[in-house]
């Protein structure tokens, strides 16, 4: 099983973006809520953990080039949230697991792809 | 190289616009990936800080082949206490701001943190005039 498969089965991510391709490499992982944090301290190619669902994450991705977006707890994103993720081909994901679960369970799969 | 956008108070929906349009000059001309990276935080926090707090604004970044200097004017409250305003942490945005993730104090040290020179000149009840250099430097160097 590759990367994006292996996380979105252990996740339970449904892929909320509709035509993104699950193209970009995933290097890492970032989990926070303050935007400014996440700007400057994510890394190009990171997957973000966030309870945020408004459209400013998406600039925010597309600023430091992230690979995804998973917004925990199941809460649906605003619609124009999904339509710049999607002019930004970015892949924006919902999972009912919270902050802490989600960043647990994917910490284990990079450690298990030696990637952390 | 000369970009310059006009920026509303309170229009959240196009926040960001101006940084990724800066962002993606910088790297149509070849800056360094640390000199994009570092605009990029300080012109979009700069581009937030009039959103969340000012009327109206400019933010304005002029290209060099050995520097970046970002520019945010803006007609707003103003900073009464620069230093204070500059100490992480320390925010006077509104709870429904905070709510969304921003206002946490970080912008203005996160500016400072990514500039090699900056001034901030305030006038309270005027506006805000902010100034950054960020340093084109060759990597590996």
């Amino acid at each position: 099983m590759n990367l994006w498969n292996s996380i979105i089965k252990t996740l339970e991510l449904t892929l909320q973006t509709k035509n993104v391709d699950l193209e970009r490499k995933i290097r890492g992982a970032y989990c926070g809520d303050l935007l400014s944090d996440v700007l400057a301290h994510a890394s190009p190619g990171d997957l973000w953990i966030t309870i945020h669902r408004h459209r400013n994450i998406v600039a925010v991705a597309a600023l430091v080039n992230l690979s995804g977006l998973i917004i925990t707890g199941n809460r649906p994103p605003d619609p124009d949230t999904l339509e710049t993720a999607g002019k930004e081909g970015i892949p924006l994901f919902t999972t009912p697991f919270n902050n802490f679960q989600a960043a647990g369970k994917l910490y284990k799969i990079l450690s298990d792809y030696s990637m952390i | 190289m000369k970009l310059e956008f006009v920026i509303e108070g309170m229009d959240f929906t196009r926040a960001g616009e101006a940084a990724a349009k800066i962002k993606k000059a910088l790297q149509l001309v070849g800056m360094e990936v640390e000199t994009v990276r570092k605009s990029v935080i300080v012109a979009y926090e700069a581009e937030m800080n009039i959103v969340i707090h000012a009327r109206s604004g400019t933010l304005t970044a002029r290209v060099y082949p050995d520097r970046v200097e970002i520019e945010a004017a803006d007609e707003g409250p103003g900073i009464p206490d620069i230093s204070l305003a500059l100490q992480e942490g320390y925010s006077t945005a509104p709870p429904h701001i905070r709510e969304m993730g921003f206002g946490a104090g970080m912008g203005l040290p996160n500016i400072q943190r990514s500039s090699d020179e900056l001034h901030i000149d305030s006038k309270v009840g005027i506006g805000t005039k902010l100034t950054s250099t960020i340093m084109n430097r060759t990597s590996g160097v």
